[in-house]
């Protein structure tokens, strides 16, 4: 059986709340296809947010064997096909060892590794995007 | 204003049962990942609650499809797109 689906075709603001990590578990990997699926059925995604140990999938040194799905890729396609706004939390990111080259220098790093299309930033982006949104979705909190 | 439950645990300890104790009439539940191991022991819900569970991971995990008549309705990541735009919000429980 079926669901109904709502009336309508009206584009609906979304946000998706990414919290769990590739590999540990699925809902990484549900928070993408459910993103790509809200853009395939035409509606807008405003913001990304990547949290907790959700900000695993920015990082750009996962190398998964070449025969398996690469969820770093997948978002950096999706990112630059749509334009979107993909925020990973700094405060998550850089206990996790993900940074970009503005917080590898101000630490005195050694490299830099978050992945293109991403962007380090505050918990205030959360919050904004929840005001902004008609919806809020969160996978793997 | 309704809200779209989202449970992804299969223990009903998880999510479903601190759910239950506030889901109102009107209400979804939607169950995936290792939630749609719930599918084969939904308890009651209360009235007018549209349950629905993620094809694809039922699928994933070789449980059969809920069959014709039965309560539960099957939704693909499409369905569940529509879900989170038609209920007022997603809770998703943990």
């Amino acid at each position: 059986m079926q669901a109904n689906q709502p009336p309508g075709n009206t584009v609906v603001k979304l946000t998706v709340v990414v919290h769990s990590a590739p590999y540990s578990s699925q809902a990484a990997y549900s928070a993408y296809r459910f993103t790509a699926s809200a853009l395939e059925a035409g509606h807008e995604v405003h913001r990304v947010f990547f949290y907790y140990d959700g900000v695993h999938a920015s990082n750009a040194l996962s190398t998964p064997p070449q025969d398996e799905f690469d969820l770093v890729k997948a978002w950096q396609a999706l990112i630059e096909q749509h334009e979107l706004d993909a925020i990973s939390c700094v405060s998550s990111a850089l206990k996790r060892g993900i940074l970009d080259a503005r917080e590898a220098h101000r630490y005195e790093k050694q490299a830099a590794n978050l992945a293109e299309g991403f962007v380090l930033s505050g918990l205030g982006q959360l919050v904004d995007a929840s005001l902004s949104s008609d919806r809020v979705v969160s996978f793997g909190a | 204003m309704s809200t779209l439950h989202i449970i992804n645990k299969a223990n009903a300890s998880q999510g479903l049962s601190s759910c239950l104790r506030v889901m109102l009439p009107g209400d979804g539940l939607l169950l995936i990942e290792d939630g749609v191991y719930l599918a084969a022991q939904l308890p009651a819900l209360p009235e007018a609650v549209r349950a629905h569970v993620l094809q694809e991971d039922l699928q994933a995990r070789g449980i059969a499809l809920p069959g014709e008549g039965s309560a539960l309705f099957t939704v693909d990541y499409a369905g569940f797109v529509a879900l989170v735009c038609a209920y007022a919000r997603s809770v998703s429980w943990s």
